[in-house]
C-alpha cells in the first residue's frame, strides 16, 4: 500500500528534518534574543521545533497504528505452530 | 520554616508509599492483573528515569551557566524517539526475539555470543555508572541540607554522609526486596516498575509546580521573566548552536538507549512492542514539560536569589526565599524521586550485567559447578544480584565520600554519557553492517575507553594544583602533543567535544578497520544475520547450523540447575507439547536445544548460556555452510524481488519477440501461398499445353504423321519444362531447409569459372554475345562443392547471355582476392536492373528482366537457388551497383584457410 509506505518513509525522515532544524546552521537563523510576544525568538524556535516533533510523532503513530491491524508484536515467543 | 525533622519524616513517609506501591503492584502482577503496569502511559514514564536529580536540579544550574545549552540533553533522546521507527524499533524486536538481558547482552550476543564483549561491557558501565551514583546521593544530601538549613541545624560531614549512607541502604533493600524477583531478565519488575512511574509523576508536577510559581509567583508571567536584565546575559546568544550544542545534542541521542537503565527501561522491561509507538510522541513531551520551566526557573532565581546562591539549588531556594516552604518540600520530594528512580532501575541493570557476564563465566570456570543439585545456578544468580546491587551502591557510596569535597561531580553526568557512548559503533555497526566482527567490536571499544578516560576522565580529577594539573596542562612528559585536553594538537575546543571527537573516532575506525581486516568466525555471522535482518528473517530456523544433539537428561538436569524444578519442568511439558507429543520429555533435537538455550539465555545471557548448552551438547561445530545459506536465504528474500522484476522485463522482452515472430510467420505464411499459387501458375501453363495437345492427337485421327510428330515434340518439351520446374522447386526447397548437404571441400573457384565460361561460350556465340575474360586471379581456394559452384556461375552466364538486349552484347568476367575473400563478378552491358529490383530478383518466381526483356523465360527461380547455394558455401551472392548501364553480379566466398589442401573436387 502507497500510503502506508509514505507514512514509515515519513518516520524516517522526521527525526532527519529534527536534526537537520535543530543541529544544522540552520538553528543559528534564529539565534536571536530579540523578543515576540515578549518571548526571545531562540527559545521560541528550540521549544516550537520541539513541540513540532513532538505532534508530528503523534500523528505519525496515529497513522501508523491505524495502517498497522497487522500487530507490530512479535506473538509471545514461546508460541510456535500449535 | 521546615525543620529536619518533618523533612526527615516526609522522606521517611515518602520511601514507605514507595514501597506500599512496589508490593501492591507486585502483588496484582501475581495474581495475574497486571492491569496498568502493562499500559503504554507506565512504560513512557518509567523511560523517563531518565530524568534524574541531574535534571532536576542541575538542568536550571545549566540553564542559569550555559543558557539554552541544557536543552541539548533532551532534544537528543526527543529526535531518537521520534525516530523511533529506525533504531528504537529495531532494538525491542531483538531484545524481545532473542531474549536480551541487558545492553552488554546485547552486544555479547550479536558478536558470536562473546564473553569477553560482555565483561568489558559490563566493565565500561560500572565505571560510568558509579559515579553517577555519587552524584545522586550528593543531590539528595544537598538538597536534605538546603531545605533543612533553614531550621538551624549546622550541617556538618558527618550528618551528609550519613544522610547519604542510610538513603543508599534503603535504596539498596528496595531494589533487593522489589527488583530481584525473577532471574529472568525479561519478566517484568511490575513492583519497581509501578514505583519507578509514580516517581515520575511526581518529579514532573513537582518542577512544574516550582515553574508556575516562579512565573506568576516571583515574576509576572514569562514575557515580564524574559524581560529581566539576566536574560541577555543567560542567552548568550553568539555560541548558543555552536560545537558544543551539536556535541551534546548527538551525545544525548546516544545515551538515551546505551544508558544501561535506559536499556534496561526501554528494551528488556518491553512487555509490548506497540507501546514504544506510544512513547514515540509522549516521552519526547514528557521531556519537552520537564524542560518548560528551567529556563524561568534560571532566570527568576538569578534575578531574584543574592548573587553567589548555587543555581543548582533554584528550584528549592526560590520558593524558600519566598516562604514558600510546602512547595520546597514537594520539590525536595520531586528531587528525591528523581534521584532514587534512577538508582533502583540502574541497579537493577548492572546487578544482570555483573551476575550474568562477570559471576556466571567465572563460576562456570569453578570446578564444582559442574555437577550439582537442581536450582543451584538460580539461587548463584539471585545471591550474585543481590550482592552485587549492594556493592555497586556501595561503590557509588564511597565515591561520593572521597570527592564529595571535590568540584569533579559536576561534570559527572557527561562524563558517564561519554562512557557509554563508546558502545553506540559496535551497537550500530552490529544492527546495520553484518560484517561487523566481535574482534573489531572489542579493539574499537577498548581504545575508545582509553581514548575517553585519557581525554575526559583523567582530566576531571585534577585539581588546580598538583601533579595531575601538570599533567593535563603539558602532557605527560612535557610532551605537548599528547596534552590529554588537547589530543594531537586539536586545541581550543571544549574539552567534552575534544573527547567525544577522539574517542568515537578511534572507536569508529578501529572496529571498522579491525571488522574489515578479517572474516567473522561461523557463530557471529550466523547472529550477524539473524540481528541484522530480524524483521524479515524468521525466528528459530538457525538450528539448521547448529547441528547438536545431546540428551534429554542432561538437558533436564541444565534447565533445572539454571531455572529450578517447578520452572524447568514446565518448560519441558510446553517444549513436549509444542512438539506434538501428549506425556514424555521432549525429543532433543536440534531446533529443540536452540531454543532451550535461547531460554536459558533470558536468565543467564546469551554467551553464558551457550557455554552451558555446549557443555552437555555434542555436535557443536557449526557448518559454515548452512550458515551461509541462512545469510544468503535472508539475502534471497530481498534478491526475490529483484528478480521478479527482472523476470518481467524479460517476459516483456519474449512478448515482444513472439509478436515479431508471429509477424514474421504470417508473411512467411502469406509467401507460402503466393508461392503455391505461382508454382500451381507455373505448373498449369505446359500442362495446359500438353492437355490441349494431347486431345488434338486424341480427336482427330487422320493427323498428318509430320503434324503428329511436331504436336509430340511439344509436349515432350512441355514436359521436360515441367520437370525441369519441379527439379528446381525440389532443389530450392532442399536448400532452403538445409537437407541438402553440400560436401565442402577446398577447390579452386577459378577452375570451376573456367568450366562454366567454356560451357556457355557456345551459347554465347549462337546468339551473337561476346563473352569477354577481365581480370582474373590465377588460383582462389574456397571451401566449397565445385559443381553447384559452377552451376551458380552457369546460372549469372546464362542469364546476362539471355537476356541482354544491346546490339553489341557483352558479358565480361573478372575475379579479385580481397581481404580474405574471393570475388567473382559478372557483367554485361544488358538493359541493367532497376534499383528497386535489387533484392527481389532474387525472390522465387521473380523475373528481373520482365520489365525489360522481350521474352520471359524459364520458372524465375534460378537466382533464388543460386543464391541458396553461394548462402549454404557461407558466402554471398549481389547484385552491385556499377555505374554504367547493365548489371553487374558478385559472387563472394571466403578463402579457406592457407593449410587447406586443394582437394580432388576441382
Amino acid at each position: 500500500m502507497p500510503n502506508r509506505q509514505r507514512t514509515r518513509d515519513a518516520a524516517l525522515v522526521l527525526p532527519i528534518l529534527g536534526a537537520f532544524l535543530l543541529i544544522s546552521p540552520a538553528a543559528s537563523v534564529f539565534n536571536s534574543t530579540s523578543t515576540v510576544l515578549g518571548l526571545p525568538v531562540v527559545v521560541l524556535y528550540v521549544f516550537g521545533v520541539w513541540l513540532g516533533l513532538i505532534l508530528a510523532a503523534l500523528g505519525l503513530a496515529r497513522r501508523l497504528a491505524a495502517d498497522d491491524d497487522r500487530p507490530l508484536v512479535a506473538e509471545p515467543l514461546d508460541e510456535t505452530d500449535d | 520554616m521546615l525543620s529536619t525533622n518533618v523533612v526527615l519524616v516526609t522522606s521517611l513517609v515518602y520511601v514507605a508509599l514507595l514501597f506500599l506501591i512496589a508490593f501492591v503492584s507486585d502483588a496484582r502482577a501475581r495474581r495475574g492483573r497486571a492491569g496498568f503496569t502493562a499500559s503504554p502511559i507506565v512504560y513512557t514514564l518509567s523511560i523517563s528515569v531518565y530524568c534524574t536529580s541531574w535534571t532536576f536540579y542541575g538542568a536550571v544550574g545549566s540553564a542559569a551557566r550555559n543558557g539554552l545549552e541544557f536543552a541539548t540533553i533532551y532534544l537528543g533522546p526527543t529526535l531518537v524517539f521520534v525516530g523511533w521507527w529506525f533504531l528504537l524499533r529495531k532494538l525491542v524486536r531483538i531484545g524481545r526475539v532473542h531474549r536480551i538481558t541487558s545492553i552488554a547482552d546485547l552486544i555479547s550476543s550479536r558478536y558470536g555470543k562473546s564473553t569477553t564483549l560482555g565483561v568489558l561491557v559490563t566493565i565500561i558501565a560500572l565505571v560510568s555508572t558509579t559515579p553517577y551514583f555519587a552524584l545522586q546521593l550528593k543531590a539528595v544530601t544537598t538538597s536534605f541540607e538546603v531545605v533543612s538549613r533553614a531550621a538551624g541545624v549546622t550541617s556538618s560531614v558527618d550528618f551528609d554522609t550519613d544522610t547519604a549512607f542510610w538513603v543508599a541502604a534503603a535504596m539498596a533493600l528496595f531494589t533487593i526486596l522489589f527488583g530481584t524477583r525473577n532471574i529472568d531478565a525479561n519478566e517484568r519488575n511490575h513492583g519497581v516498575v509501578a514505583a519507578i512511574a509514580f516517581e515520575a509523576l511526581v518529579k514532573l508536577i513537582a518542577l512544574i509546580a516550582v515553574g508556575l510559581f516562579v512565573v506568576f509567583g516571583v515574576g509576572d508571567g514569562l514575557p515580564d521573566l524574559f524581560s529581566r536584565a539576566t536574560t541577555q546575559e543567560v542567552l548568550k546568544v553568539e555560541d548558543t548552536f555552536g560545537p558544543r550544542w551539536i556535541a551534546l545534542t548527538v551525545l544525548s541521542a546516544c545515551a538515551i538507549f546505551c544508558l544501561p537503565r535506559q536499556f534496561q527501561i526501554t528494551v528488556v522491561e518491553n512487555s509490548d512492542e506497540r507501546h514504544l509507538r506510544t512513547a514515540s510522541w509522549m516521552f519526547p513531551l514528557y521531556l519537552f514539560l520537564i524542560s518548560l520551566f528551567i529556563l524561568p526557573i534560571a532566570i527568576g532565581g538569578l534575578a531574584a536569589l543574592p548573587a553567589g546562591s548555587n543555581p543548582d539549588m533554584f528550584v528549592l531556594t526560590l520558593p524558600m526565599a519566598h516562604g514558600q516552604d510546602g512547595l520546597a518540600l514537594f520539590a525536595f520530594i520531586g528531587g528525591f524521586s528523581s534521584a532514587t528512580s534512577m538508582v533502583i532501575v540502574a541497579t537493577i541493570a548492572l546487578s544482570i550485567m555483573v551476575s550474568n557476564h562477570i559471576v556466571m563465566p567465572i563460576s562456570l570456570r569453578l570446578p564444582r559447578a559442574r555437577r550439582s543439585e537442581g536450582g543451584d545456578v538460580k539461587k548463584l544468580l539471585l545471591v550474585s544480584r543481590r550482592i552485587s546491587i549492594a556493592v555497586t551502591l556501595l561503590l557509588g557510596y564511597l565515591y561520593f565520600r572521597l570527592s564529595s569535597k571535590s568540584e569533579a561531580l559536576a561534570s559527572i553526568g557527561l562524563i558517564a554519557f561519554s562512557g557509554v557512548a563508546q558502545f553506540v559503533p559496535s551497537i550500530l555497526g552490529g544492527l546495520y553492517w553484518r560484517q561487523a566482527t566481535a574482534r573489531g567490536a572489542i579493539v574499537g571499544m577498548t581504545a575508545g575507553s582509553a581514548v575517553w578516560a585519557y581525554t575526559l576522565v583523567v582530566p576531571s580529577f585534577a585539581g588546580s594544583t598538583g601533579a595531575l594539573a601538570d599533567f593535563v596542562a603539558n602532557g605527560p612528559w612535557g610532551i605537548v602533543l599528547l596534552r590529554p585536553q588537547a589530543l594531537f594538537g586539536l586545541d581550543g575546543y571544549d574539552p567534552l567535544v575534544h573527547s567525544l571527537f577522539w574517542s568515537l573516532t578511534v572507536n569508529t575506525a578501529l572496529f571498522i578497520l579491525v571488522s574489515l581486516s578479517r572474516d567473522a568466525r561461523p557463530l557471529e555471522r550466523l547472529q550477524g544475520a539473524l540481528f541484522v535482518d530480524v524483521f524479515r528473517y524468521p525466528v528459530g530456523n538457525e538450528s539448521r547450523a547448529l547441528p547438536r544433539s545431546a540428551r534429554i537428561d542432561d538437558l533436564y538436569v541444565l534447565a533445572r540447575r539454571i531455572m529450578g524444578e517447578a520452572e524447568a519442568r514446565r518448560l519441558f511439558d510446553d517444549f513436549a507439547r509444542q512438539q506434538g507429543m501428549s506425556a514424555g520429555p521432549p525429543r532433543p533435537d536440534a531446533d529443540f536445544i536452540v531454543r532451550l538455550e535461547r531460554e536459558l539465555a533470558g536468565s543467564i545471557g546469551a554467551a553464558t548460556a551457550h557455554a552451558m548448552v555446549s557443555q552437555v551438547a555434542t555436535g557443536e561445530t557449526i557448518s559454515l555452510d548452512e550458515v551461509i545459506k541462512i545469510v544468503d536465504e535472508t539475502q534471497q528474500v530481498i534478491e526475490h524481488s529483484h528478480q521478479l522484476e527482472q523476470k518481467s522485463k524479460e517476459l516483456q522482452i519474449t512478448a515482444a519477440q513472439l509478436r515479431e515472430a508471429n509477424e514474421r510467420l504470417k508473411q512467411l505464411d502469406a509467401q507460402k501461398n503466393d508461392f503455391l499459387s505461382q508454382v500451381s501458375h507455373e505448373v498449369r501453363t505446359p500442362m495446359t499445353s500438353i492437355r490441349s495437345f494431347a486431345e488434338i492427337l486424341l480427336e482427330t485421327p487422320d493427323l498428318k504423321s509430320e503434324q503428329a510428330r511436331r504436336f509430340l515434340t511439344i509436349v515432350q518439351e512441355e514436359s521436360l519444362r515441367l520437370t525441369r520446374l519441379l527439379d528446381e522447386i525440389l532443389d530450392l526447397s532442399h536448400l532452403e531447409s538445409g537437407q541438402l548437404k553440400i560436401e565442402m571441400v577446398p577447390i579452386d573457384a577459378e577452375t570451376a569459372l573456367d568450366r562454366a565460361l567454356e560451357t556457355c561460350r557456345g551459347m554465347a556465340n549462337r546468339v551473337k554475345v561476346d563473352l569477354l575474360d577481365g581480370k582474373r586471379e590465377s588460383t582462389a581456394i574456397v571451401n566449397a562443392d565445385s559443381d553447384r559452384l559452377r552451376q551458380v556461375f552457369i546460372n549469372l552466364l546464362t542469364n546476362a547471355i539471355k537476356y541482354n538486349t544491346n546490339d553489341r552484347p557483352t558479358v565480361s568476367v573478372r575475379t579479385r582476392i580481397e581481404n580474405g575473400r574471393y570475388n567473382a563478378f559478372i557483367e554485361d552491358n544488358g538493359p541493367g536492373i532497376d534499383a528497386q529490383d535489387t533484392e527481389t530478383i532474387f525472390s522465387k518466381f521473380s523475373r528481373g528482366w520482365e520489365r525489360t526483356a522481350r521474352r520471359a523465360g524459364g520458372a524465375g527461380l534460378g537466382l533464388a537457388i543460386s543464391r541458396q547455394i553461394i548462402r549454404n558455401l557461407n558466402g554471398e551472392l549481389e547484385l552491385v551497383q556499377t555505374g554504367d548501364g547493365g548489371a553487374c553480379f558478385r559472387v563472394s566466398l571466403p578463402l579457406a584457410s592457407p593449410a587447406a589442401r586443394v582437394g580432388p573436387g576441382t
